[in-house]
């Protein structure tokens, strides 16, 4: 059997205990342990104690307040069976994207939005590793996808926060100095070494999404070689929002698993805005895409395939999304 | 570092409760086929990516390879061990249909595949094909090519139904 190491737990019974607790040196928030888990067994993460959030952050999605707020705890299992609007709609449909159905009942909204960078030379076991000298990082000086390159390039490929950047969320964080809230995209560094911009002893407490316009759409696609299971090859999330002459008034595009953080295109962006999304227009906002995408060889497909198909993912979300927002204006109008 | 203190875990394992004293790093995996000795569900990858470690936690399907055993505290755990009647042994409808309609080659992956469609058929009787198969997408077989797994779990559902007899 693939063991953990030796290590602490512990299960506060509030938010503020957990904070407290994540203050501890060594100690490392543990939520559907999904990914962390993993991390542990393959001796790639080596916290002295695992802090359970499974009491500290809320679970479920609360409506007070005129958007949602998605509770950190709240599981991908429950997300994706909840019945959002065309607006947003792009949420349910990245969190069904995400592994498969036995993982997504215990993999958690928060572990989602804090998952750490990927890399085929890092997500092994020790022994698989231990044919190489440790890259950046696991603690070494080299990079075996960049030989001579001077940072880390791992892949962001969690499903969620594209999905949330896209339609404009929020999180709310709470640490040692109380609570705050950030925009989705300024959550991530962009940096394969350190993806999180989150203080020591912070947790992610829920992603809140604003209500939208009844005339915009959303959809998340993802590319990958399995339908269940594999993280993504590429993705790519896209609002729009259809305006009184029916062309696209407003749209945000935000790509995923092509860079070490999710990447928002506002030339593509710009290609949609006045446009009908006709092929001309989804192909500019593509080829934008392709070219925001900076792949590199630390994953299951070769950095042209990844390139080449964020620009289909692009394509098929924002197209899927402008078919939301113009059914949801006529449901209305 | 201190070495990490045991704790109590009290679980329901297939209607039987069980008080145990475990290490935090345990995994549900390891408490179900090392503690208890129930070695239905199997480790394959160990890191979540072929599902034969398949359990059901209160009702949802999981990988007990990923779940610790500390996480799971007052849960109600299903086995494929805990699935045929208690009484006189008869196969679940699920595990009948599964060998009437060939869906077991090797068998490696049929405890997770049945406790998967299980609880698929649970939240919806009738499923589609599509729905099967995106059901069971994170079911790893390496035998059976999954088509005779797909009628299988359409054979089951039409007999919970009630619109096909068992022999
Ligand atoms: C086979 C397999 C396939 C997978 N496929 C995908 C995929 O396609 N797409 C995808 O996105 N993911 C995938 N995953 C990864 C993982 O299952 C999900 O990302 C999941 O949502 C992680 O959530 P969790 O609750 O299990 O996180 P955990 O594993 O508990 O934690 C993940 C990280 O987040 C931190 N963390 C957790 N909660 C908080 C919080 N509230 N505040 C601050 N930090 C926190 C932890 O410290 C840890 O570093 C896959 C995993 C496996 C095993
Ligand atoms: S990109 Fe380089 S440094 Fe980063 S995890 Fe991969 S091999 Fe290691
Ligand atoms: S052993 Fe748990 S998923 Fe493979
Ligand atoms: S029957 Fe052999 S792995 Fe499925």
């Amino acid at each position: 059997m693939l063991r953990l190491p030796p290590t602490r737990w512990t299960r506060p019974p509030s938010l503020d205990a957990a904070v407290a607790a994540l203050g501890e040196p060594g100690a490392r928030a543990l939520a559907g342990g999904t990914d962390l888990v993993v991390a542990l067994k393959n001796r790639t993460g080596r916290p002295q104690c695992l802090v359970s959030l499974a009491d500290a952050c809320p679970a479920g999605i609360d409506t007070g307040g005129g958007g949602w707020a998605i509770g950190a705890a709240t599981t991908l299992w429950d997300l994706e069976r909840w019945t959002a609007p065309p607006s947003v709609a792009a949420i349910p449909e990245a969190a069904r994207s995400v592994a498969a159905p036995p993982i997504r009942s215990r993999a958690t909204v928060g572990g989602n939005l804090c998952l750490d960078t990927r890399c085929v030379f890092y997500n092994q076991s020790a022994f698989w590793r231990s044919g190489r000298p440790p890259c950046r990082k696991a603690g070494g000086e080299v990079c075996h996808a960049v030989p001579g390159g001077d940072r880390c390039h791992a892949v962001f490929s969690a499903d969620l926060p594209p999905a949330l950047a896209a339609v404009g969320a929020r999180v709310r964080v709470a640490g040692p100095d109380g609570e705050r809230r950030k925009d989705v995209a300024d959550l991530y560094t962009g940096q394969g070494l350190a993806p999180l911009a989150l203080a020591a002893a912070e947790v992610v407490l829920s992603a809140d999404v604003p209500a939208l316009s009844g005339r915009s759409g959303s959809a998340f696609e993802k590319i990958r070689a399995r339908r269940g299971l594999d993280f993504a090859a590429a993705s790519a999330a896209v609002w729009v929002e259809a305006g009184d002459d029916g062309a696209c008034r407003s749209a945000r595009v935000v790509l995923g698993a092509v860079d070490s953080g999710p990447v928002r295109v506002a030339r593509a962006e710009e290609a949609l805005q006045g446009s009908l999304l006709e092929p001309e227009a989804l192909e500019t906002a593509a080829d934008a895409a392709r070219r925001a995408a900076r792949p590199v060889k630390n994953a299951d497909f070769t950095p042209a395939y990844r390139r080449k198909v964020v620009g289909v993912a692009v394509k098929r979300a924002a197209s899927r999304a402008w078919q939301r927002a113009v059914g949801a204006r006529e449901a209305s109008s | 570092m201190s070495t990490p203190r045991k704790i109590v875990l009290a679980l329901t394992v297939n209607g039987q409760d069980h008080d145990l004293l475990v290490e935090p790093r345990r995994t549900l995996l390891e408490v179900l086929r090392e503690e208890l000795g129930l070695t239905g569900a199997k480790e394959g990858c160990g890191t979540g990516g072929c599902g034969t470690c398949t359990v059901l936690i209160d009702g949802r399907p999981a990988r007990a390879c990923l779940t610790l055993a500390a996480d799971v505290q007052g849960a109600s755990v299903l086995t494929i061990e805990g699935l045929a009647d208690a009484l006189d042994g008869d196969l679940h409808p699920i595990q009948r249909a599964f060998v009437d309609a060939h869906g077991i080659q090797c068998g490696f992956c049929t405890p997770g595949m049945i406790l998967t469609a299980k609880a698929l058929l649970d939240e919806n009787p009738s499923p589609d094909e599509a729905e099967i198969r995106q059901a069971l997408s994170g079911q790893v077989c390496r035998c059976t090519g999954y088509a005779k797994i797909v009628d299988s779990v359409q054979l089951a559902a039409r007999r919970l139904a009630g619109e096909e007899e068992t022999p």
